[in-house]
């Protein structure tokens, strides 16, 4: 009779749990995810998607689960912030990757150490040259397409950077006609155009197919050309993972010496069952990890977890060129500008990285007409096929700074049916963010210059933020204040890793999912030798 | 930047003459038909200017509208009466409505262009939003010529690299397909001009007033 149910229980089948699941999985050792939601097909998500009539609403397809309630469960998230977006969670197997949008980007190295590099914000604990190799399995696992040649610090030094020990597994995808119209007319403004590097296969890769401009990246891709965490999941579960779905991991034992001895889950009947593993793995993002950490007092001595909450603050700007550009041809971003991101006032204003979005303009168009409520017939839909052939969306995503007040609590106001808590987000803009606002500016009057265009959206008359959580249970060398190490094991619990977004100290201001992905195969790759 | 224009002005942009030659692809809606008893198919024809609209969709719709707009029979009798006396084409039945009647047009008009009816929530699940239709709504079959509706697009990897069909394209360089290539210009971004500067932050207070307001543009009175 086996000692444990599992060698290694795994609580979340997100892409990050799923790549380290995978890891041990690979590596012989007997693990079991589990997974509060259900399995859900992406045939039924993208079926959802044309029947909904809320299609900006990322979780919408996905369903409201009434014993394992998502971010967007009318009460779940008491979201107290002065940035305008409650990040999009879910659970259901695959996990909140199911609906990213796919951009896959690296840290740099100097990135990785704010602290001794510009004085402000924490290191991580490993630089990035130990982080590479999992950067490059994860890219080739995944699939991810880029440019080789680009200096993606945006300081044009003519060389390829970050370093990189293999090439990019995938050619970039096609140029859009409005990139390629915007990038030659704002070069004589001085301004580049990279390749933002993403998941949206560009060929055939690994048995799925390339993009074929379904333009719904989010909230899924039909074909699967876009990655998400079913693909990581499946892989897991053909090295020999096990997966139990509906299993809503609510408590975690603890014996005299800190380790955990037993894990609980509730059914959505109410039904508990008791497992046991040699280690645990909490995966379960920025969100619902640290809220299980709190409901069992757990992995706390150093009162961080569920603080340091940051969320990539986002300034949204849009204009009508004077010339037809049709946006919504292709995948829902392409490109990037990173001339802010690695700037010599890094140490005072935040870097910053622009980001093309290319949605269909149709519906956006026609909501905005409608709500000025002055047209209709004929004149109607001139203008809003002038406006639609026009339009540009562009979005600037800047760093946060690890701020302890900015944090996640338990909310024991919402109860779901299973008696669940919900989660409490307090969230403050930082001034390093809102340093960027002025030199935005002049990028936007340069560009409207470039295209002679129209504004549609000016930036700063409202904060965003993006759909990314990082820093709620942060790394670092010191128990004091960080909840886990360099090997993502915490501080307090010999047998307890945390795999998320959640541990990053530093989130410079691209999106996190490549780098959890490779923090993932890295812990998952530790963990199979330590089990 | 949203904007309630007079009675006067809104009655120009409804009367606007012609059909714009990248409109041509759209079936031009009948003459109000004598026969045909469905008044509010007859109405959603004239508003969105398509003959091809579901009835079973239509259907649907006037169910939802019904629910939601207090005396919706009633209103879209007058208005179905008004298009029906002024007669014509799309422009001129249009044309014959008053302020409320417009009013009303747009609210027909909404759930055949948006899909819904309602205001949906991007980040609750719950709200007041229901589906009307996916592929009859109107804002993408509008540029359906120009930008395909989201989900199963024809084409291959990367068609989106080519111009759009019907746009003559300026001239570029062969190589601006490629990812790594870069135009040219000034090595560091420029300061910006400050007339654009200042157009830039200022508050328009429409998209006509923005467009009236750019930098170079001769000034135009608005006509009355």
């Amino acid at each position: 009779m086996a000692e444990h149910d599992a060698d290694v229980i795994v609580v979340g089948s997100g892409s990050l749990g799923s790549l380290a699941a995978l890891q041990m999985a690979k590596a012989g050792k007997d693990v079991l995810i589990l997974e509060a939601g259900p399995e859900v097909p992406d045939w039924k998500i993208t079926e959802n998607f044309r029947t909904s009539p809320r299609k900006g609403n990322l979780n919408a397809p996905f369903g409201d689960i009434p014993y394992a309630p998502n971010s967007y469960t009318p009460g779940y998230v008491d979201f107290d912030a002065d940035v305008g977006w409650l990040p999009g969670t879910l659970r259901v197997a695959g996990g909140t990757s199911r609906h990213w949008t796919g951009v896959a980007w690296r840290l740099l190295p100097e990135e990785m150490k704010m602290k001794t590099n510009f004085g402000i914000g924490r290191d991580w604990v490993f630089d990035y040259d130990e982080l590479e190799p999992f950067y490059t399995e994860a890219e080739y696992q995944v699939g991810v397409n880029g440019a080789n040649e680009t200096d993606y610090s945006g300081q044009n030094r003519g060389h390829p950077y970050p370093p990189r020990s293999k090439p990019f597994p995938l050619p970039p995808e096609a140029k859009p006609y409005p990139l390629q119209r915007f990038q030659m007319r704002t070069a004589a403004r001085g301004y580049r155009l990279d390749h933002a590097p993403n998941v949206r296969l560009s060929q055939p890769y690994a048995g799925r197919p390339a993009c074929i401009g379904n333009n719904i990246c989010n909230p899924n891709c039909p074909i699967g050309a876009k990655h998400s965490g079913v693909q990581d999941l499946e892989a897991a579960k053909q090295a020999g993972a096990r997966l139990r779905t509906g299993a809503v991991v609510d408590k975690l034992v603890v014996d005299g010496r800190g380790r955990i001895t037993a894990l609980s889950y509730l059914e959505p009947k109410g039904n508990r069952t008791t497992l046991t593993a040699k280690v645990y793995v909490i995966a379960a993002h920025g969100f619902e990890t640290p809220k299980l950490l709190l409901m069992n007092g757990l992995a706390n001595s150093s009162g961080m977890v569920g603080r340091n909450l940051m969320l990539h603050p986002t300034l949204s700007m849009g204009f009508f060129a004077d010339e037809p550009l049709w946006v919504g041809r292709g995948q829902y971003l392409h490109g990037a500008n990173l001339q802010r991101r690695l700037q010599n006032d890094r140490s005072q204003v935040s870097g910053g990285f622009y980001q093309y979005l290319n949605h269909n303009a149709g519906p956006a168009m026609a909501e905005a007409l409608f709500k000025e409520g002055a047209l209709i017939g004929e004149a109607l839909d001139e203008e809003l096929r002038l406006r639609a052939s026009q339009y540009l969306s562009i979005q600037l995503l800047l760093e946060d700074l690890p701020q302890p007040d900015n944090a996640v609590t338990v909310n024991p106001s919402f109860r779901d049916v299973l008696g669940q808590p919900g989660i409490r987000v307090h969230y403050r803009l930082q001034d390093y963010a809102k340093a960027a606002l002025p030199r935005t500016l002049d990028d936007y009057a340069n560009w409207l210059q470039a295209m002679n265009a129209v504004p549609q959206e000016i930036p700063g008359a409202t904060w965003y933020n993006q759909h990314h959580i990082m820093g709620t249970v942060i790394m670092g060398k010191d128990p004091r204040d960080s909840v886990v190490d360099g090997d993502l094991k915490c501080h307090d619990h010999d047998n307890l890793y945390l795999v998320t977004t959640g541990v990053f100290p530093s989130v410079s201001c691209v999106n996190p999912t490549l780098t959890g992905m490779a923090l993932a195969m890295r812990a998952g790759q530790h963990l199979a030798k330590q089990v | 930047m949203s904007v309630r224009l007079s009675l006067t002005r809104r009655r120009a942009l409804i009367a606007l003459a012609g059909i714009a030659p990248a409109m041509r692809f759209l079936s031009p809606a009948s003459a109000w038909a004598a026969g045909d008893d469905d008044i509010f198919l007859r109405t959603s024809r004239v508003i969105t200017g398509t003959d091809l609209l579901s009835p079973a969709i239509s259907q649907r719709i006037e169910r939802l509208l019904a629910e939601r707009i207090k005396g919706f029979s009633s209103r879209l009798g007058d208005l179905a009466g008004v298009m029906r006396k002024a007669g014509g084409g799309r422009q001129q039945m249009i044309g014959a409505l008053n302020g409320n009647q417009v009013s009303f047009a747009i609210e027909i008009a909404k759930p055949w262009y948006l899909g819904y009816v309602g205001t949906p929530s991007n980040f609750m699940l719950k709200d007041n939003a229901a589906f009307a239709t996916y592929l009859q709504a109107q804002s993408w079959q509008k540029i359906l010529d120009q930008v395909p509706r989201p989900t199963y697009p024809d084409g291959s990897a990367g068609w989106w690299v080519t111009a759009p069909p019907g746009i003559a394209a300026p001239a570029m360089p062969g190589e601006i397909a490629d990812w790594t290539f870069h135009p040219g210009g000034p090595q560091q971004i420029l300061a910006p001009d400050p007339a654009w500067k200042s157009y830039a932050s200022a508050k328009h207070q429409s998209i006509a007033d923005a467009r009236q307001a750019k930098p170079g543009t001769a000034d135009m009175s608005e006509s009355k």
